[in-house]
């Protein structure tokens, strides 16, 4: 090249080169992405389920540690999994598992362990959750739970009255209006708490056939198996369905649409879970999943969580700050952990899928 | 002469790469990447380069034929629908209409405008327990409880899907009932046919190759529909589209769902050798 390109004279007079290739670079940050690039640095790509992208809590992130976060929604672990594992490890900074994938996940190769100093909240949480052994492999630490729960019974109180029994999913008097979720660990482990097997996840090839055979027998009083929680929430809504299995978080935006919805552990055992933000294997933003994992246990993500969508905090000094009628209205006592049965990994996933598909195609 | 011949043979080589190159990047590629899965197998969320045959073995067991068989029978039904409610739809706009031809070739497509999934959440609406439909006949005090089959069942599949694919099957039809030569439809009247008998002996087998491509045209995603089924189906309703689209979603079992796939390519091949035969115009070579 004879002459030197000389960009100056593309630009208005009095713009140094430096200022030149900041504009530039800039722009085409702008053009590819949204936000500015510096917004970039302090925005993570956040693997979810769909009730901890709502905006209460990417307020608070803005506001409180100043993190902004974009949600892609999964709605089963074994979807999480997948994804992550069909190449989501290069979209994604950090993901929500729930305690029995965490082992298998970093089996897989998926996450990146934690530093456990970095979470100084760890300390505000009840003692059941501060050192949970399921979110600790090969004495490395992927995560510490910010929220449990349990799937258990939804139902519209109005039609079914008060329900207290999983029965009611076997209730001739509902038939046509029941539903089921569409996975295969959680509706046989609900149909092997039925039948009152103790270790659901670890059923043997002959516990596994009674319970299909459960499954089959009820499948004359069902209206769907619901994918989505949208889905099932639209069911409860037009009474297409007035008792399932589901999720804690369709009773809220029922309540507030005017139907009494009501939510149950049921007598025969519910199946419990926690869940914590890990980091995806390879993220370039480490530090700031640790600071937003560390966030989620802060007593006010806890606050926000209790108050907004019903979700029972891991964080005690959270708990505390709740009236009591709430905190008992959520059933949030740690003391009610007995009454759960929290689900482990399941030795032979794919018989798992097999039986569930002859549920469904029965 | 023979350099001559040799710019030639570059020319169309020259032409003839992109043409390659789409095709096998985005067609062979991919199949040959199924393939080649489909003789692997999943450990521990891995895949294995380890030959096996397990795939295929899992696939031929009673459960998994029985959801074929099933898909099989649903895509036939919603074929042979939409041909009966297809065919009257080609034949007047091709041969019956002048002035609203136009338009009413836009109001068959303009369903296409929209998202399939809008289209298969508005049936929801539409058949609910509280949809326009139970409304209407309550209301009309034709029944006093509303319809449960209505949504959630088969018949909820097979009318979406049918409402989603009958242009698939308008079109390729129309095309060919338009080119009709009608000297042929004068000469049979000539002969002294009536209206059915020109329709049966004429028109009919002249439209076959139409009517083969629409069944083709609706019969192939029909097997494969999945999201309709998960959404608007019952219980009962699994199609193996779903049971695919879970291997490579949720189970992680890429080696099981590409061996699907494959067996669904096998079964949409075979039928597509019977439609395009049946649908060979009587006479022709």
């Amino acid at each position: 090249m004879r002459e030197k390109l000389d960009l100056n004279v593309l630009l208005p007079a009095g713009m140094t080169r430096r200022q030149t290739m900041k504009a530039l670079a800039a722009s085409l940050g702008m053009s590819a992405l949204p936000g500015s690039a510096f917004a970039q640095e302090r925005t993570l790509n956040y693997f979810t389920w769909s009730s901890w992208g709502e905006k209460p809590f990417a307020d608070l992130a803005k506001a409180k540690v100043n993190i902004e976060f974009r949600p892609t929604f999964f709605s089963s672990s074994d979807e999480m999994v997948a994804k992550l594992r069909g190449g989501g490890t290069k979209l994604y900074d950090m993901v929500v598992p729930a305690q029995h994938f965490v082992a298998l996940s970093v089996r897989a190769g998926l996450f990146e362990p934690l530093d456990p100093a970095k979470m100084t909240h760890r300390d505000d949480l009840f003692p059941e959750f501060q050192n949970d052994p399921n979110w600790t492999v090969d004495g490395k630490l992927y995560g510490v739970p910010f929220v449990w729960g349990a799937n258990a019974m939804a139902f519209n109180r109005k039609l079914t009255g008060e329900i207290d029994s999983m029965k009611a999913l076997f209730d001739p008097k509902w038939k046509g209006r029941i539903a089921l979720r569409d996975d295969a660990e959680d509706t046989l482990c609900m149909g092997a708490l039925m039948l009152g097997i103790k270790d659901p996840t670890n059923m043997d090839e002959k516990a596994l056939q009674e319970v299909k055979k459960l499954l089959i027998s009820q499948k004359p009083l069902l209206r769907a198996y619901w994918k989505n929680v949208a889905d099932l929430q639209t069911m409860l809504a037009s009474g297409e369905v007035v008792v399932a299995w589901s999720f804690l978080n369709v009773i809220d935006p029922l309540k507030k649409a005017g139907i009494d919805a009501g939510w149950v552990w049921p007598k025969e055992g519910a199946l419990g879970w926690s869940e914590a933000v890990s980091a995806v294997k390879g993220t370039k933003k480490l530090a700031l999943v640790e600071e937003f994992a560390n966030f989620t246990l802060s007593p006010e993500y806890g606050e926000v969580m209790a108050r907004y969508n019903s979700y029972a905090p891991a964080s005690k000094v959270a708990v505390d700050r709740l009236e009591p009628k709430l905190a008992a209205d959520l059933g949030i006592d740690p003391k009610a952990f007995g009454r759960l049965t929290f689900k482990g990994n399941l030795a032979n996933r794919s018989r798992w899928n097999d039986i569930w598909n002859e549920v469904k195609a029965a | 002469m023979a350099a001559r011949k040799a710019r030639d043979f570059a020319a169309a080589s020259a032409f003839l790469v992109p043409p390659a190159l789409w095709i096998g990047v985005l067609f062979i590629l991919p199949m040959a990447t199924m393939a080649l899965l489909s003789f692997w197998k999943v450990v521990d969320y891995n895949i294995v380069a380890e030959w096996t045959l397990a795939n295929y073995e899992r696939l031929i067991r009673p459960l998994y034929l029985g959801i074929f068989w099933r898909t099989i029978k649903l895509a036939l039904i919603v074929t042979f629908i939409s041909m009966i409610i297809g065919y009257p739809v080609a034949y007047f706009l091709a041969r019956k209409t002048k002035r609203f031809r136009l338009t009413l070739l836009v109001l068959v497509i303009l369903p296409l405008w929209t998202s399939y999934l809008v289209r298969t959440y508005a049936w929801m609406l539409i058949l609910g327990t509280n949809g326009a439909i139970n409304q209407t006949l309550q209301a009309l005090g034709l029944t006093h409880e509303p319809v449960a089959w209505l949504l959630y069942s088969d018949f909820a599949v097979t009318l979406a899907l049918v409402h989603i694919y009958v242009p698939f099957f308008i079109l390729p039809l129309y095309a060919v009932l338009e080119k009709l030569d009608p000297r042929l439809l004068e000469a049979a009247k000539d002969l002294g046919g009536g209206r059915w008998r020109t329709f049966l002996h004429v028109t009919l087998p002249l439209s076959l190759p139409g009517i083969a491509t629409g069944c083709l045209f609706v019969f192939i995603p029909s097997m494969g529909a999945f999201v309709t089924p998960e959404l608007l189906g019952g219980a009962r309703s699994i199609m193996i589209g779903s049971v695919v689209a879970q291997q490579f979603g949720v189970s992680f079992d890429y080696p099981l769902g590409s061996a699907m796939s494959l067996a669904i390519l096998a079964i949409i091949l075979v039928f597509a050798t019977l439609f395009l035969r049946a649908g060979k115009p009587a006479g022709a070579a």
